[in-house]
């Protein structure tokens, strides 16, 4: 084949000649040229002198001719039979054009409107999900049928277990810098030994359960979304439920169960370090004995606290198993929707639960 | 006339497994050639060989002039231009519409300009039947009409050689029909070369002028559809044997 297709086009009296090879190599440079200076008009087209010619050579052709006032009859009669055979299959008798319904660009109000219904709608089918896992998760603590055997054991692991690490590590950093920030302020009132009250309230009512929320969303929130979503994608889930088997009762659930169990023990474990971080500066840079540290700390918060603590902290887990089910299942479409669900997943948990906390702060007020 | 694809004497193994054991065949332009041949038989590792995937452990690959063996990357890459195939599966990107998943080969090998990508690739639709799908996804049209969406995508750069990948699996018998009829009329109006691996005995009675059967890595059998119904090769007959015996039933 030749690749480096040289074609001309010249026009003459009221008769424009494409001559030389008019293939996807060589069309584009005499589209550019066309489109800049606009087409010719011209009667017939001369097509005669095409050495060789493939659909992209026709697509050319199709497109000058559409650009060409009036009807212009195309002279191809000499051609070589291949170019003959393909200007007749695709310029001169085209296949049938299929009708094309393009429906018209939407006014503002329609857009509005359909971003509104849009929205009820998504808020719809939120509502009827937490419904539903909340109802099943009732009913699956007293009938396990239709849930994988062992599944809430094997999320408490996963969601639990595997979270501890990370959880550990952050909280004792945390615990570490708020305890150097704030002595660094406390110092200059000689009132050092108050840091181990505020790690203690801190710690227990917003960092604890925040950050480890924060944490578990994006763990545990993004695996959700983007397990769900896969096997929306591949068809799983529709395998699921033409086997009767309610998707939401054999996915969501266990984790549900889990995330309700294993998320106050979490952040009672964060809590737990996040002190003891504060407790090791306090020790070694601001001559705070240990002993002094954990009975200023203990008497700084009550059970009340705690159990508040623990209480906000199951509500953002059941967050984040919500949002992220409901992203995972609204995925339609291919590979790429599934990372979209997961990053969506993993911010809009994390941004209701920093929400959901300032409520929960409110109500100091009460 | 030249062959368009020649194999001479071709071997590959996997480890100790020998799959291909000195294939030699020739596949002449124009013509639509169906491998067949029980399932293990090497029908994938040889058209795999033939698109330049795998590189042969011995012999000769020869495929539209461009010797495959020795073959540079940047050689390989030009053949392929030439070369569309279809996948069993499609292959369809499911997050672009047909017309971005069709416009991929013409994007990235051809300098054309959108307006005549777009052009181009509403004609094919439309000699496939799907003009109207042209801003669809694939999770919107059928299984037959994806089918044809993924033809579309592989006849783009007008190459010289089609290959097919089970092209009617998941079909029912009238879109088998119909897609059928749609290759062999590309073989016609596009001067195309089709290659096509299939188990689909109806499908390769209708389409291929030239059957090539494999059994256990080499050729059992090879010649026209009517002489493969006559063969007297164990495996060729029993795989023909529903097709000769309703022939019989039909002509006694």
């Amino acid at each position: 084949m030749d690749k480096q297709g040289v074609v001309t086009a010249q026009l003459t009296g009221q008769s424009l000649h494409i001559e030389g090879s008019l293939t996807k190599d060589s069309a584009a440079n005499l589209f550019v040229r066309y489109r800049r200076k606009g087409t010719p008009k011209f009667q017939s087209l001369d097509v005669n002198g095409i050495s060789q010619i493939d659909t992209s050579g026709i697509a050319f052709l199709e497109w000058i001719l559409e650009n060409s006032e009036g009807e212009p009859e195309v002279l191809y009669e000499e051609c070589p039979d291949e170019t003959k055979k393909l200007l007749e299959e695709f310029l001169i008798h085209p296949p049938a054009a299929a009708p094309v319904n393009l429906p018209g660009s939407p006014s503002f109000f329609e857009k509005l409107g359909e971003e509104l219904t849009n929205g009820v709608a998504e808020a719809g089918r939120l509502a009827v999900l937490t419904a539903e896992i909340f109802f099943w998760s009732v009913v699956g603590i007293f009938k396990s049928a239709q849930r994988r055997k062992n599944s809430v054991l094997e999320q408490c692991w996963v969601i639990g277990v595997q979270s501890l690490p990370l959880v550990a590590l952050l909280s004792i950093i945390l615990g570490v810098i708020l305890a150097l920030q704030s002595a660094i302020q406390l110092k200059a009132f000689g009132a050092n030994v108050y840091v181990a009250n505020l790690m203690a309230i801190s710690m227990v009512s917003e960092m604890g359960p925040m950050m480890t929320a924060i944490m578990i969303a994006g763990r545990s929130g993004s695996a959700i979304a983007s397990e769900l979503a896969t096997m929306k994608v591949s068809e799983e889930i529709e395998a699921l439920q033409v086997m009767g088997i309610d998707p939401i009762r054999y996915v969501v659930v266990p984790k549900f169960i889990a995330i309700t169990l294993t998320i106050p023990l979490l952040v009672a474990f964060s809590i737990y370090l996040g002190i003891g971080g504060g407790m090791l500066v306090g020790a070694s840079s601001l001559d705070i004995a240990p002993e002094i540290f954990i009975a200023r700390a203990s008497s700084a918060v009550g059970v009340t606290d705690i159990i508040k603590s623990l209480t906000k902290s199951v509500f953002f887990g059941w967050v984040i198993v919500v949002i992220g089910s409901h992203f995972g299942f609204s995925v339609s479409g291919g590979a790429e929707e599934v990372g979209r669900a997961t990053t969506m997943a993993v911010v809009y948990s994390i941004i209701t639960v920093i929400v959901l906390d300032a409520l929960f702060s409110l109500t100091v007020l009460i | 006339m030249q062959p368009i694809i020649r194999v001479d004497n071709l071997y590959a193994a996997f480890g100790e497994k020998q799959v291909l054991k000195g294939i030699s065949l020739k596949i002449l332009p124009e013509t639509v050639t169906a491998i067949i041949g029980p399932s293990g038989c090497g029908k994938t590792t040889l058209l795999k060989h033939l698109l330049g995937l795998y590189t042969p452990l011995s012999g000769q690959v020869v495929v539209a002039g461009t010797d495959l063996s020795t073959a540079s990357e940047e050689e390989l890459r030009e053949l392929r231009t030439r070369i569309g195939m279809l996948f069993q599966n499609n292959a369809l990107m499911g997050s672009n519409t047909i017309l971005e998943n069709a416009a991929v080969p013409l994007e990235q090998h051809s300098n054309l300009p959108p307006e005549l990508i777009r052009l181009n690739i509403q004609r094919k639709l439309e000699l496939l039947g799907i003009g109207g799908s042209i801003d669809s996804r694939p999770a919107e049209l059928s299984g037959g009409m994806q089918k044809r969406a993924a033809l579309s995508r592989a006849i783009a750069m007008d190459p010289e050689l089609l290959f097919c990948d089970e092209p009617t699996s998941g079909l029912d018998p009238i879109t088998s029909k119909r897609l059928d009829a749609l290759i062999a009329s590309l073989r016609d109006k596009l001067n195309m070369t089709v290659i096509i691996v299939s188990h689909d005995v109806a499908s390769i009675g209708r389409l291929a002028d030239h059957i090539i059967f494999l059994d256990q890595g080499q050729i059992a059998f090879e010649g026209s559809f009517d002489e493969a119904l006559l063969s007297t090769h164990p495996v060729v007959a029993d795989f023909f044997s529903d097709r000769r015996n309703e022939n019989n039933s039909a002509t006694s």
